[in-house]
């Protein structure tokens, strides 16, 4: 196809107006350059200039790319981000070990005279004489003979999810309801001084036995 | 970081302050437009994977029809008046050439012509215009610019170069008395 060429099949073609031939276009053309463009004002370059200079730091901030405009980074890759995907991750980890849990041991605890709130707790936990590499522990820090006391747990952020309405294998039916805390966990070591604090979240699924009628 | 950013703009920044013009007909929201997709483009700090002149070009327009939007939205509930120019005129696109010699009036009046006739065009063959000839673009990278089918950009070039010396040609012939 010729590009100089109108496209017949363009629905915004005017039929009137006559093509020209390749000498016309450039006449057209010749006396088009020869016409000199605005200068934009100098305000523009400077305000341009200005942000060149910024944009380091305005590639680490938070502004929304522009809608036509593809983005070069990815949600996960978002510096914020990645840290709430790896929370969420792991959230996703705790909901299907706690609904992996459920599934055992609802059957032992909810009979017909049971108690009306299932918890699913962890264990309580002990006051550890080792810090070590474990999830747990967080930082990797090793006292041997040193012992830390544990501070109350503090709750940071909650927040309750309801689930809906399950049944369990007796066929009694139980409300399901995800509870999110951020926990704010602290020991302390008063012989040497040292405090190891860990904020981590946690989520346990609650199921609430629901009345029949 | 941004080195290639720095030298489009440098080499382009008449035609992108022409381009962004040409869609808003407003020296500020132009001067807005051409900012505002220069800052959008330095967050991203890395060049596109494609062809990069296109691409600013593109922002630059873009950002010139979301400042139209805005404009015609306008600021707290009024709108805008459609120009800034003196009784309703586009801003212009072209340098003042300023006063001419009196053997050289034909040719600036021949000018000043052609000036009106770009400015009269309507948008979208102004754009193209103004990305081909000033902007030295291809029909392909002004297609990606606009975002419309090369053979629509080139349709609409030649109908624009068509008016415009229809224009000029009507123009020379004496006016009947």
């Amino acid at each position: 196809m010729n590009p100089h060429r109108p496209d017949p099949t363009d629905p915004e073609a005017d039929v009137s107006a006559a093509p020209l031939t390749d000498a016309e276009s450039a006449e057209v053309e010749a006396a088009l350059r020869a016409l000199a463009l605005a200068e934009p004002p100098a305000s523009l370059d400077a305000r341009v200039a200005e942000a060149l200079r910024a944009a380091p730091a305005l590639a680490l901030t938070d502004a929304p790319p522009a809608d036509d405009e593809a983005p070069t980074l990815s949600f996960a890759d978002h510096p914020r981000r990645s840290g709430w995907m790896t929370w969420l991750t792991v959230a996703a980890v705790l909901a299907l070990l706690a609904a992996l849990g459920l599934s055992v041991l609802l059957p032992r605890h909810t009979t017909p005279d049971g108690p009306s709130l299932v918890d699913q707790r962890p264990g309580p936990t002990e006051t550890p004489d080792r810090l070590a590499d474990t999830p747990d522990a967080g930082p990797s820090v090793t006292h041997v003979g040193h012992r830390f006391t544990e501070q109350p747990v503090e709750l940071r952020w909650s927040r309750d999810l309801d689930q809906g309405l399950l049944t369990s294998a007796e066929g009694q039916p139980v409300r399901a309801i995800r509870r999110q805390d951020v926990e704010q966990r602290v020991w302390v070591d008063t012989q040497r001084g040292i405090t190891v604090q860990i904020t981590r979240p946690t989520e346990r699924l609650v199921v609430v036995k629901q009345p029949t009628f | 970081m941004n080195g290639w950013l720095e030298d489009i703009y440098r080499t382009d920044r008449r035609a992108l302050y022409a381009l962004a013009l040409s869609v808003t007909r407003r020296p500020a929201l132009a001067e807005d437009a051409v900012h505002e997709a220069v800052v959008r483009l330095a967050g991203k700090g890395a060049p596109p994977a494609g062809d990069a002149r296109a691409y600013v070009f593109r922002s630059v327009r873009n950002a010139a029809l979301d400042q139209l939007r805005a404009g015609r939205r306008g600021v707290a509930g009024k709108t805008l008046p459609p120009t800034d120019g003196v009784n309703g005129s586009a801003a212009p696109l072209f340098a003042d050439p300023g006063p001419c010699p009196a053997e050289q009036t034909e040719q600036a009046e021949q000018t000043h012509r052609l000036r009106r006739a770009v400015q009269a065009l309507p948008e979208a063959q102004r754009e193209a215009v103004v990305m081909k000839v000033f902007g030295g673009l291809t029909f392909q990278q002004i297609a990606e610019a606009s975002d419309a089918p090369l053979s629509t950009i080139a349709s609409r070039y030649q109908r624009g170069l068509s008016r415009l010396k229809t224009q000029l040609e009507s123009q020379h012939e004496p006016t009947p008395t």
